[in-house]
């Protein structure tokens, strides 16, 4: 057999493979110290008259590569209209693209990337919790780079060991978490199944919807944990709907939700099922067919009504068409106008400048001034005067607290209904609120 | 056949070379940042390489045929992580251990900075081994197929109980906040190349160990376990034995390798380690290279990683959107055909393991002959 082949073929090997090895390895350790006294001139220089140059790392492969390209979208938009505007500091932006590919490991290997060799001053993304977490702690907090996360939602990002480098424009999963306990009892299901992807994501959901459940009297009958990209869930199914729910709850994404909802529905007697952000995925429900799930609810951080909100949806559409239920696109938006115009206020694109301005643009006091156009030529015009700005976005007020998150948002309420997702229901939600209205909400940030 | 191998070997990592300095000063101009952009990943490459050492004393000197490195990788990082990192607080995480404030306060000149390190490497390669130990005891009598499927599933259950047990090490949230050694001493902007010359002081120590030991009868015996067991036993070795030691000790080498890991990333999660990171990466790494050789094993992780990242680069430049679309694609495609380009042109690796017995021999044979030579 093949393995056996590998160590055939014993004829003696004078070569100098063992000496030439020896020496370039020598060569390479010698390289190092030698060229490392040029680095010693320090970081690169941080010209005010450099273009602002901004990265997004997105998943374009991997277990969300469904949403690598809309998220691309998302953040041109915002760059393009800002360009047309007049650019940061008087310049254009420039957009870098890198891909997480959903893998921590090449997360890393791409923040290091767009750092070093595209010097970009700022990153948006990961969009995992998984990849977040080790790009913060390994790359960006020691470089000194400001990393805006628009989806990874894991409360222990909140302790990051980051710098104070590392921001967030969503809201923590405990949010979306609550709506759908709320939901849930809204449509009178007394039991819930919770079936959650086993990451970061998964178990912040999980624990949020469990607590808020039971806390209005409802009953969980199983919390079962899956892991991606099976090629059967047909034992996380039956333990699942063993105890006979009246509801699934699925958090979850694509990837999975592909099997294991064809799997639930193949089964027979399916209970009915609310979906987390995750599955919210039109090509998805496509290949499942859409009148399997015709009326199912889910739940996604999402957009509040506000002026900021039309006109990002506006500007969407005049670009791009309809604007796809895909989550986080306000988010990605929001991140890069925060970006950009702490890069304005502090007049510069030096990393460390920009996310001293962060909170200054982003928090009240201010000038409320918000996405589009018309609304960055008024907050340069705002910050030329002097006056402090308030960036209100898309996906809500973007409120940053000390530990870079945001603790006040929208989740939407989305129904399947015919060959479409339609967003029916907008709720506000304060978790700093909820705590201190005595609403257990496990793993929320404290804030 | 050897002349033609060396060739490729020379070329490849010729092409790597320039690929790996060549696209980011292409990309950047300065050689400042293509420094800093490369330190990182030659620690990357060091670790790495310390884990294929490990694989080498397992699979290229003693034959056994292990289809679980991300096993003992990971629980040497994981092991590291809990051992440096201050107890649990409950809040965000829950973990078993947390002993870096204990060992910080050691009445030693500068404890903190270095102790708790030393404790966690140590300590990944003890757990790694003693894992490997009731593992290997009766995983070493399986032939090799059985035993390449045994280890993959052991590999699948340690990340399943990484993931399910959040009392253990924080479940499927993963671990953060991993301190750095010697951090404490350092400037943040020069911790890299200290970061760096931490491990390959590590790599260097570990290569001349196992080379040191391969070289010895003990490593002798493993060898000749390999290319023939029954011969060995009826030598009067204990073949059971000695393939038990060679497992446990490349299981410790790997459980330390995972540590330094976990040093560099400041994070760990079950996501990471999955079987195509964790165990394909390394076995192309050795195949590549040559296993048996522990110049191979190097060349071998310089090149399918040097290959593994320079590609990522090419989205820095303009490319047509054809191939722009593509690019991790031709990623994996490209790491698929260096290994058949290898294994077509010489089987045996870029660096294919040298056939001799010792080199005591070999000068005996090169005096036999000079001496014939002078008779002539």
């Amino acid at each position: 057999m093949l393995i056996g082949q590998f160590r055939q073929n014993t004829t003696a090997t004078r070569c100098a493979s063992r000496r030439w090895g020896l020496r370039a390895t020598a060569a390479l350790l010698l390289l190092v110290p030698l060229v490392a006294t040029y680095a010693g001139e320090g970081a690169r220089a941080q010209d005010e008259a450099e273009p602002l140059r901004i990265a997004v790392l997105f998943p374009f492969t991997g277990d969300l590569s469904d949403f690598g390209q809309p998220f691309l979208q998302a953040a041109e938009l915002a760059v393009n209209q800002i360009n047309e505007a007049g650019g940061v500091n008087g310049q254009p932006i420039e957009l870098v693209q890198g891909d997480s590919a959903t893998s921590p490991q090449q997360a890393v290997e791409e923040a290091r990337r767009l750092i070093e060799l595209e010097g970009v001053s700022a990153i948006v993304g990961p969009a995992g919790s998984g990849e977040t977490l080790p790009v913060a702690e390994s790359v960006t907090g020691p470089a000194g780079v400001l990393e805006i996360t628009m989806s990874a939602t894991s409360p222990a990002l909140t302790i990051a060991n980051d710098n104070d480098f590392l921001f967030r424009t969503v809201i923590s999963d405990a949010a979306q978490g609550v709506v759908m306990a709320d939901v849930a009892r809204e449509q009178g299901f007394e039991s819930a199944c919770v079936l959650y992807v086993n990451n970061a994501y998964g178990q912040g959901l999980n624990e949020a919807f469990a607590d808020r459940f039971t806390a209005e009297g409802g009953t969980i009958t199983a919390q079962v944990p899956h892991e991606q990209e099976q090629a059967s869930y047909a034992s996380e199914i039956a333990s699942c709907t063993e105890g006979d729910p009246d509801v699934l709850i699925a958090a979850a994404y694509p990837e999975s939700g592909r099997v294991f909802l064809r799997e639930l529905v193949e089964s027979g007697d399916a209970p009915s099922v609310i979906f987390s952000d995750g599955l919210q995925s039109p090509d998805m429900f496509a290949e499942l067919g859409w009148e399997v799930f015709e009326g199912s609810y889910g739940t996604a951080a999402g957009a509040p009504e506000t002026d900021a909100a039309a006109t990002f949806e506006q500007a969407w559409e005049e670009a791009y068409g309809e604007v796809p239920a895909v989550p986080y696109l306000r988010e990605i938006n929001d991140a890069i106008y925060l970006i950009a115009l702490a890069a304005e206020q502090a007049d510069s694109t030096d990393s460390a400048a920009i996310r001293d301005a962060l909170r200054e643009v982003a928090n009240e006091p201010g000038t409320a001034v918000g996405p589009g156009q018309e609304g960055w030529q008024e907050a340069v015009a705002a910050i030329d005067a002097g006056e402090d700005v308030n960036y209100e976005g898309g996906a809500g007020s973007v409120d940053l607290d000390e530990n870079g998150d945001v603790s006040k948002g929208t989740i939407i309420v989305w129904q399947v209904q015919g060959e479409a997702i339609e967003t029916t229901d907008s709720r506000e939600i304060d978790l700093a609120a909820e705590d201190t209205a005595g609403t257990p909400v496990a793993g929320t940030p404290v804030s | 056949m050897t002349r033609r191998g060396n060739l490729l070997a020379i070329v490849i990592v010729a092409l790597i070379t320039a690929f790996l300095v060549g696209l980011p000063l292409l990309r950047t101009g300065s050689i400042s940042s293509v420094v800093s952009f490369l330190v990182p990943s030659l620690a990357t490459m060091a670790i790495f390489a310390i884990v294929c050492i490990g694989l080498n004393v397992q699979w290229g000197y003693t034959g056994i045929f292990n289809f679980g490195v991300v096993g003992f990788f990971m629980v040497g990082a994981y092991t590291a992580a809990i051992v440096t990192k201050s107890p649990a607080d409950g809040q965000f995480a829950t973990y078993i251990g947390g002993l870096g404030d204990a060992l910080a306060a050691v009445p030693l000149p500068g404890a903190g900075a270095w102790l708790p390190f030393l404790v966690a490497i140590i300590a990944a390669a003890a757990l790694s081994a003693a894992l490997a130990l009731p593992l290997a005891w009766p995983i070493v009598r399986l032939r090799e197929d059985y035993l390449a499927i045994a280890l993959i599933g052991a590999a699948e259950v340690l990340r399943r109980i990484a993931t399910e047990e959040r009392w253990l090490v924080n479940g499927s949230r993963g671990l953060g906040g991993i301190p750095r050694p010697l951090a404490g001493w350092v400037n943040a902007d020069a911790y890299n190349y200290v970061f760096l010359l931490i491990v390959v002081v590590l790599l260097l120590l570990v290569y001349v160990l196992v080379d040191r030991g391969i070289r010895s009868p003990w490593g002798r015996v493993l060898r000749a376990i390999r290319e023939d067991e029954d011969a060995t036993a009826a030598a009067g070795k204990d073949v059971v034995a000695f393939k038990l030691q060679g497992f446990v000790l490349g299981a410790a080498i790997m459980g330390a390798a995972g540590a330094l890991f976990a040093f560099q990333q400041g994070a760990v999660s079950p996501e990471t380690f999955t079987h195509f990171f964790g165990t394909f990466i390394f076995w192309a790494m050795l195949i590549a290279g040559g296993s048996g050789n522990m110049v191979g094993t190097i060349v071998g992780v310089y090149v399918i990683w040097g290959l593994w990242s320079t590609t990522l680069q090419l989205q820095g430049f303009d490319l047509p959107a054809f191939v722009e679309g593509r690019i991790p694609h031709l990623r994996d495609t490209l790491v698929g055909v260096i290994i058949v380009v290898v294994l077509l042109v010489n089987p045996r690796g870029l660096v294919p393991e040298r056939a001799r017995v010792s080199r005591w021999l070999d000068r005996r044979v090169a005096a036999m002959r000079r001496s014939e030579a002078a008779g002539d």
